[in-house]
């Protein structure tokens, strides 16, 4: 038996799919010498945590952080998911990026996963570009010991909020904006869910986000430290040492506060005891095209409902007038000539950004992706081109 | 004759005629001539508002350097029918996060007004509710004493927190003695309730102490603009479901936290 199944049968979820050929835990000692030093964690912790699994969700500020501590720290699976590609505007404070990722346009996952792997090579890497939804929920989560929050909106949280309560895998919220940073262990059986704190309104106000209020590196290092210290403690063997809390700070201003977490909600279906048939079934997409705004990015996302090939893509953009920005095995960029920038991903969505949707404006976003990315007729709009 | 009576004189939508007219400023919607472009034409003098819909045109018009922003509709409105109300939620968050001037707009009338001042507005401005009414004076009138109101709370607010410390004292007396001595206010002191009444209940409010005269949590985060928006609330030291807001009772001296929920990654 491989290592690898050996470390699927560990965790004793039928559906791991890790990726197996990576995992490999016959290093030297020395490379986790100081860690192991430090008595809670220990030789015992340290073998602990090299058959562990986390799944990172979101690779962008607190994704590259907190997938760096999990690495380096030596986490025998470190799954990454992530919808989005590098831009300049990442790179003052995502810190597995450059700018060569940047000017390639390259899907964050994956260039996370290269710097990943130059640093410690004994980690499985799994790299997704996927957009964290009810259809793949399952499949990310299947196999991983706990989760690591480094999404950027209340909505993919509260997502992967229910589906950790419904496996009763931990999930550690982390969240950074401006020079604020929070943190919450919750843990199933122990804490409430994330639903039942902050409710789940669909319709909630979102309050400041990275656009309107900026921020700043060190409030999400912040932020990572402390969701990654849990983690440590989590998997090393050290579970009673966790804090149960939600923590704000703010290292500008200076503050950081503790407030202990209540119990489940006994009549939650996910933190308590309530029927779980009752739990709301996550909608699913449909074949339609679907589109999101992606909260206060000036960017729509369009759901194409089927893959987007690369190649052929990037073929359809140049015969419709398109300028190619990037190609890559992932997406393709392309910019309209009436001035609008289309990310195709091979996954079938499409980030849509430029001037023609400042006002959110979905139908044009849509219109946009029939016009320029779906396959049919060449028909270049004639009107944006003045 | 706005001069005459020493009031401002704004032009709608048209820098131009502003300029012709001399008036005091211009006021422009979000479709009308870009901002910066406006101050070109009206020079730095004249003032320059904007009517904003959401926190990010707001931001950016202080950005772009509006002298003050519109912040509305508040309530769905018969002068711009079938445009969708903002809610007294972007009223508060407007009110946290610009420095300039804001005036509130939209559906704004003497009913409604408590609750729009009580999110965060002191500057109202109101439309149907004056030119429809029998006596737009009286209209006028009740409104600006509403904001006089509230404006009086805010200086009341300010001298309190300039003696924090002395507060924290009194509330650690007023811990020491019996809660029936609380209730009557006497040992926290009378000058400091803003309720005549003297039926508010004093609390730590992210802090600050505050009177209050709402009887739950819930009734607290509505009064607040809070309940619609992402956040989480303590009190004394442990969160909150907001399922049990509602039925969670607040008692004199409760310390109670709305803690923004951060959501960037």
């Amino acid at each position: 038996m491989s290592s690898a199944e050996t470390l699927a049968k560990a965790l004793g979820k039928g559906r791991a799919s890790l990726d197996r050929a990576a995992v490999r835990h016959d290093e030297p000692p020395s490379k986790y010498d100081r860690q192991i030093r430090f008595a809670p964690i220990g030789a015992e912790g340290q073998r602990l945590l090299g058959r562990s699994a986390v799944l990172v969700a979101g690779v962008g500020a607190l994704g590259c952080a907190l997938a760096q501590q999990m690495v380096r720290a030596g986490i025998g699976t470190v799954r990454l998911a992530d919808r989005d590609f590098v831009e300049r505007g990442n790179l003052h404070r995502q810190s597995l990026f450059d700018e060569a990722d940047a000017a390639a346009s390259t899907p964050k996952a994956v260039a996370a996963a290269a710097r990943l792997r130059a640093i410690n090579g004994a980690v499985g890497i799994e790299p997704h570009v996927v957009e964290i939804g009810p259809a793949n929920v399952g499949a990310l989560l299947a196999g991983v010991d706990l989760v690591l929050d480094g999404t950027d909106n209340a909505d993919t949280r509260l997502l992967l909020s229910d589906a950790c309560f419904a496996e009763g895998i931990p999930f550690l919220y982390g969240g950074a904006t401006g020079s604020a940073a929070s943190a919450a262990s919750l843990v199933p059986g122990h804490t409430a869910c994330l639903r039942c704190l902050i409710g789940g309104e669909d319709e909630a106000e979102a309050g400041d986000n990275c656009d309107t209020a900026g921020i700043v590196g060190p409030a999400v290092e912040l932020a990572a430290s402390l969701q990654a210290a849990e983690a440590l403690k989590w998997l090393s063997g050290n579970r009673a040492a966790l804090r149960r809390t939600w923590i704000t700070a703010d290292v500008w201003r200076f503050s950081l506060r503790e407030t202990r977490l209540p119990a489940g909600r006994p009549a939650c279906p996910y933190c308590g005891d309530a029927d779980k048939s009752v739990a709301r079934e996550p909608d699913r997409l449909d074949s339609a095209l679907e589109a999101t705004v992606l909260c206060g990015r000036g960017t729509i996302q369009v759901a194409t409902g089927g893959a987007l090939e690369p190649g052929a893509c990037a073929a359809r953009f140049a015969r419709r007038g398109c300028r190619i920005l990037a190609a890559n095995d992932y997406l393709v960029r392309a910019l309209t000539p009436c001035g609008a920038t289309l990310a195709a991903f091979g996954d079938g969505r499409v980030l849509v950004r430029g001037a023609a949707i400042v006002e959110d404006d979905v139908g044009e976003a849509i219109r946009l992706c029939r016009t320029y990315v779906l396959e049919g007729p060449d028909e270049p709009e004639k009107e944006e081109l003045h | 004759m706005t001069r005459r009576h020493g009031v401002l004189f704004i032009v709608n939508d048209d820098a131009e005629l502003a300029l012709a007219a001399d008036a005091d400023g211009v006021h422009l919607g979000q479709a009308d001539l870009p901002l910066n472009e406006a101050r070109r034409i009206v020079g730095k003098s004249m003032l320059i508002g904007i009517s904003t819909h959401a926190l990010s045109q707001a931001l950016k018009a202080e950005r772009d350097g509006a002298d003050y922003v519109g912040v509305g509709p508040v309530y769905p409105t018969a002068t711009k029918p079938g445009r969708q109300a903002v809610t007294t939620a972007y009223v508060a968050v407007a009110a946290s996060q610009l420095r300039i001037p804001f005036f509130a707009i939209g559906g704004i009338s003497p009913a409604t007004a408590e609750e729009v001042l009580a999110a965060g507005a002191r500057r109202l401005c109101a439309v149907s509710a004056v030119v429809g009414h029998a006596d737009p004076a009286a209209v006028c009138v009740t409104l600006k004493r509403s904001i006089e109101r509230w404006e009086a709370e805010d200086a009341l607010r300010r001298s309190q927190s300039l003696s924090i410390a002395e507060n924290a004292k009194r509330t650690e007396a007023a811990r020491l003695g019996k809660t029936e001595e609380t209730l009557n206010a006497p040992a926290v002191g009378t000058s400091e309730a803003p309720n005549a009444a003297g039926t508010g209940i004093p609390l730590l409010l992210n802090g600050k102490r505050t009177w209050c005269e709402s009887v739950s949590l819930g009734a607290l985060a509505g009064a607040l603009g809070l309940a619609g928006r992402r956040v989480m609330a303590e009190l004394n030291g442990q969160a909150v479901p907001r399922a049990d807001w509602d039925a969670v009772p607040l008692c004199p001296d409760d310390r109670v936290e709305f803690v923004q929920f951060v959501g960037g990654g």
